[in-house]
């Protein structure tokens, strides 16, 4: 696999896209949680 | 669900791990060659799915229980992030196939059982869209899906086994011991299973907060 040294090339390009997708996982779930958060604080208005 | 970050960091890690130690090692010559490293990343899939399936049996057991809402939206989103693992083991396996066996598809005990498993969850995903009342849904889903996992359970791992005549790796003795991985592989292949798992998860996590959002805002 290492023949021409050159794998790690394409490692480099799949670990890139790996963190990228996890980014933006991370990024989604912090939008759910402050939708979570604003929604319970619209509830709590209202029961007052 | 589940509170934390740590477990979505662990995840991130093992699957790095994986990219980068799954092409670095190296590989004993069978007769997978270097495809053998399609272990790391295909069967995650299918471990993934697993997994996802298991959970969501289980849900639709509890909510038969109990009948609460919250359970069966915990149903229906793992085995919408589960058909959507199963879709891409399909496909990922048939890039394979055709490498390896010539044909993107072949007659085979474990692919068929595997594409009629898929189907089993399609029609669970049918059926619920087919109710419009949502606890006649979540009821009639959950008697189905109770039995959907024991015949996907016998379709993809117990069938293709017993035909004895799957061509597909590994189906002899015991899933998982007796793979025919050497040290280096399992080294990757483990901690890249728990990854995939981890990442099932947390995708089926992220949509089950998306559902309850969508029906506490009425929609």
């Amino acid at each position: 696999m290492e023949d021409n040294g050159k794998i790690f090339v394409v490692v480099a390009v799949l670990a890139v896209i790996m963190a990228g997708l996890f980014l933006y996982l991370f990024v989604i779930d912090r939008k759910i949680s402050k939708l979570e958060k604003a929604l319970k604080e619209k509830s709590l208005k209202e029961q007052e | 669900m589940i509170k934390g970050v740590w477990w979505k960091i662990s995840a991130l890690v093992l699957l790095l791990y994986a990219v980068m130690a799954g092409f670095f090692i190296t590989v004993p010559g069978t007769m997978m060659g270097e495809t053998i490293r399609t272990v790391f990343f295909h069967v995650g899939m299918w471990f993934a799915m697993f997994v996802l399936l298991f959970l969501s049996f289980i849900y639709s057991l509890r909510y038969l229980i109990g009948f609460e809402e919250k359970e069966d939206i915990v149903a229906v989103e793992a085995a919408n992030t589960a058909v959507c693992f199963g879709m891409l083991g399909i496909v990922t396996g048939m890039i394979w196939a055709k490498n390896t066996w010539g044909a993107f598809w072949v007659r085979d005990p474990k692919l068929d059982g595997a594409l009629a498993g898929l189907f089993i969850y399609l029609a669970y995903l049918i059926l619920r869209a087919s109710v419009d009342d949502v606890h006649k849904r979540a009821k009639i889903s959950a008697v189905y899906n109770s039995f959907a996992f024991i015949l996907w359970m016998s379709f993809v791992l117990i069938m293709p086994r017993t035909a004895g005549s799957s061509i597909h790796p590994g189906q002899e003795g015991v899933p998982l011991l007796s793979l025919d991985l050497s040290l280096n592989t399992r080294l990757v292949f483990y901690p890249a299973m728990a990854g995939w798992i981890l990442l099932g998860i947390w995708i089926m996590n992220l949509r089950i907060r998306l559902n309850k959002i969508q029906r506490s805002t009425g929609r």
